[in-house]
């Protein structure tokens, strides 16, 4: 019958299993920190790595879209939310004339009632085939022939398979490709031939006047500019030329992301603030629960003086133990916002509304790793008053206290 | 019985031996006096402790028992005078120091038991062990099997009885081997049966040459002993021996 072996720790964590409740609330607080410091941290490094790397995988350096629309076309691309909006299409042959431009494709966007896909609308993106610089990098699996206008690739988020088919505006189409993650929009979008755009515009009914031009429009123009060019040199060669003509306005796809930029600029002061509250509640909280129960444990403190333990096994003891429970608050907190995050990345990235891409392994254990030593700090910090103050009484008569 | 009274004379010394031995004194306590403020807890108290003597302390409350045993037991120093524990000047020793002797010759059994309420039998035994050296479970349950509590090395303090306890915290007090086994009323909290049950491992520990001071106030407990010291008002009174050499 073999004891577990008598230790400092073992010591340490038996005085932690005998109070459960005090341990379980210590181990809380604790836990509220971690999990806010490491899931803030973890998501906040989703959200800008999905935003930094979105310019670059948008393709383009420069969007336009009708005038007023500048947001319509953010969202749609950031959060996949629907959106319809139209220029005329002639513009792009226009564009092509323009030096420092390398590629250029137009995209119609039509927001679909509820289709058969779908809990909820999504967005229809036809796109050039001919020209399209944006859609084709993010086949899972290269098409081996064009699209046909009944056919239509998906995005990664959307849940029909490569084979079903889908109703918008009571026209079938099937599903030939689905997209790799894009963290942007895409992944809630379905793409069509431009042609394919253009018939349910027209049998939706969506642009009123004059039906006999719907072949010649799109929704925004896409440009990707030359590696020795800026996309803000080839916006004012644009701009004078055709802005007026043809009411639009430009998105730079950098200058895009500085608003949001700003957002999470915001959000990491408020995951921040809110991380160094919990730390400094949890200080406090340590402190003044293993200040309280000084006199709780005097006697045990003084028998265990009387017995031979030195001062410093003793504050050595203490210590290991608020070090086991910041250490115990501190997994718990990594290991819930971990799974949270795991769990429900896709609902609170679009609860955000903004692009977020899932952090590497290493990138993860950097963030815990960093999390777990700020919160194995806490107990040992808020507990060394206490510590060294309880070792200092007069222990024999402590101990006969009451007899 | 023969009782032998000793001039109440501060500056005597008592001297708590066989006649015909030359063996070591383990405790030489010598003018010790222990001031509170305006109150002398001890007032020039003299002794001198063979090794494998029994002695027992006697004296009402506030006789200054307590804050002999604590400075025999390197838990408090004296204001003045001196006490050598095992040839050791402890008297002008630090806290950490004390705590040190105290680990190594002293084997204290106290009233109320005091064992760790979170660990069970055995291991109130072994934790005195991880204290002083290291720990040794074979030892430690031999040190239970001597007082009679094996089967129950296993249980936690508060599925013992009373004199179970006791029996734990003696064999605690024994597991280092200590020069001077120091009692404060280890009786005190126990019904008959179980009090014949304590004096009774004591009279075996004295008999394998164990040195005791028993700290008591009854006259009973103290008869146990060879000699009983009686103190009053900080002072030794008297020096019986109970003559069970």
């Amino acid at each position: 019958m073999q004891e577990k072996p008598l230790t400092m720790s073992n010591l340490a964590w038996r005085n932690i299993e005998r109070r459960p409740f005090r341990s379980c609330c210590l181990i809380i607080v604790i836990m509220l920190f971690s999990a806010t410091l490491f899931g803030g941290s973890v998501l906040m490094k989703n959200l800008s790595l999905g935003i930094s790397g979105m310019a670059d995988r948008l393709g383009a350096d420069i969007l336009i879209v009708p005038y007023g629309y500048e947001k319509n076309l953010e969202v749609a691309l950031l959060r996949g939310e629907p959106s319809s909006f139209y220029l005329k299409a002639d513009l792009v042959d226009k564009l092509k004339d323009i030096k420092g431009i390398s590629a250029v494709s137009p995209q119609l966007f039509i927001a679909s009632l509820g289709a058969s896909c779908c809990s909820s609308k999504v967005q229809l993106i036809g796109f050039d085939q001919q020209s399209d610089f944006v859609i084709k990098p993010w086949l899972q699996t290269e098409l081996t022939r064009p699209l046909t206008d009944n056919e239509v690739v998906v995005g990664s988020k959307i849940t029909s398979q490569v084979g079903d088919e889908i109703i918008f505006f009571n026209h079938p189409f099937k599903i030939v490709a689905k997209m790799d993650s894009t963290g942007m929009g895409f992944d809630t979008s379905v793409f069509m031939t431009l042609q394919a755009a253009h018939n349910l515009m027209q049998e939706a009914g969506l642009v009123a006047g004059d039906v006999d031009h719907f072949a010649d429009y799109a929704s925004s123009i896409f440009i990707k500019v030359d590696s020795d060019y800026e996309p803000k040199n080839i916006v004012n060669q644009i701009m004078p030329r055709y802005a007026v003509d043809y009411n639009i306005d430009f998105v730079m796809t950098k200058g895009m992301l500085t608003s949001i930029a700003k957002w999470l600029t915001s959000f990491s002061t408020l995951v921040y603030s809110l991380s160094a509250i919990f730390w400094i509640l949890a200080v406090i909280v340590i402190f003044v629960i293993f200040s309280a129960t000084l006199n709780e444990r005097k006697r045990e403190i003084s028998l265990l003086r009387i017995m031979g333990a030195s001062r410093k096994m003793l504050v050595n003891m203490l210590l290991r133990e608020s070090l086991i429970i910041s250490a115990l608050g501190g997994i718990a907190g990594i290991v819930i916002a971990g799974v949270l995050l795991y769990a429900f990345s896709i609902l609170i990235c679009r609860s955000i509304g903004l692009p977020c891409v899932n952090i590497g392994l290493a990138d993860t254990f950097y963030y815990a790793s960093v999390v777990f030593v700020l919160t194995l700090i806490i107990g040992p910090l808020a507990s060394i008053y206490s510590a060294l103050s309880i070792t200092k009484f007069d222990t024999y008569s402590t101990l006969r206290e009451g007899e | 019985m023969a009782i032998m009274n000793i001039d109440n004379n501060n500056t005597n010394h008592h001297n708590i031996n066989n006649n015909n031995t030359n063996k070591t004194h383990i405790l030489e306590v010598k003018d010790v006096s222990k001031i509170y403020g305006s109150l002398h807890a001890l007032s020039d108290v003299n002794l001198t402790v063979e090794e494998g003597r029994w002695l027992s302390i006697m004296g009402p409350s506030g006789s200054g028992k307590t804050t002999l045993m604590n400075i025999i037991g390197c838990m408090d120093t004296p204001t003045c005078g001196s006490v050598h524990l095992d040839g050791q000047d402890i008297t002008r020793l630090s806290l950490s120091e004390l705590t040190k002797i105290r680990r190594d010759k002293i084997g204290l059994i106290f009233q109320q038991f005091h064992l760790v309420p979170y660990l069970t039998a055995l291991e109130n035994v072994m934790v005195a062990q991880y204290y002083h050296s290291m720990v040794d479970e074979k030892e430690a349950l031999q040190a239970l099997d001597r007082v009679g509590l094996a089967a129950r090395a296993k249980h936690l303090p508060r599925q013992l009885s009373g004199g179970e306890q006791q029996r734990v915290c003696i064999a605690r007090a024994l597991i280092n081997y200590p020069k001077l086994i120091l009692a404060d009323e280890p009786t005190g909290n126990l019904d008959e049966a179980n009090e014949e049950m304590i004096m009774k491992l004591l009279h075996q520990l004295h008999e394998e040459g164990s040195t005791i001071i028993v700290v008591t106030h009854s006259p009973e407990v103290s008869q146990h002993a060879q000699t009983t010291v009686v103190l009053e008002y900080g002072k030794v009174a008297r020096v019986v021996n109970n003559h069970i050499d």
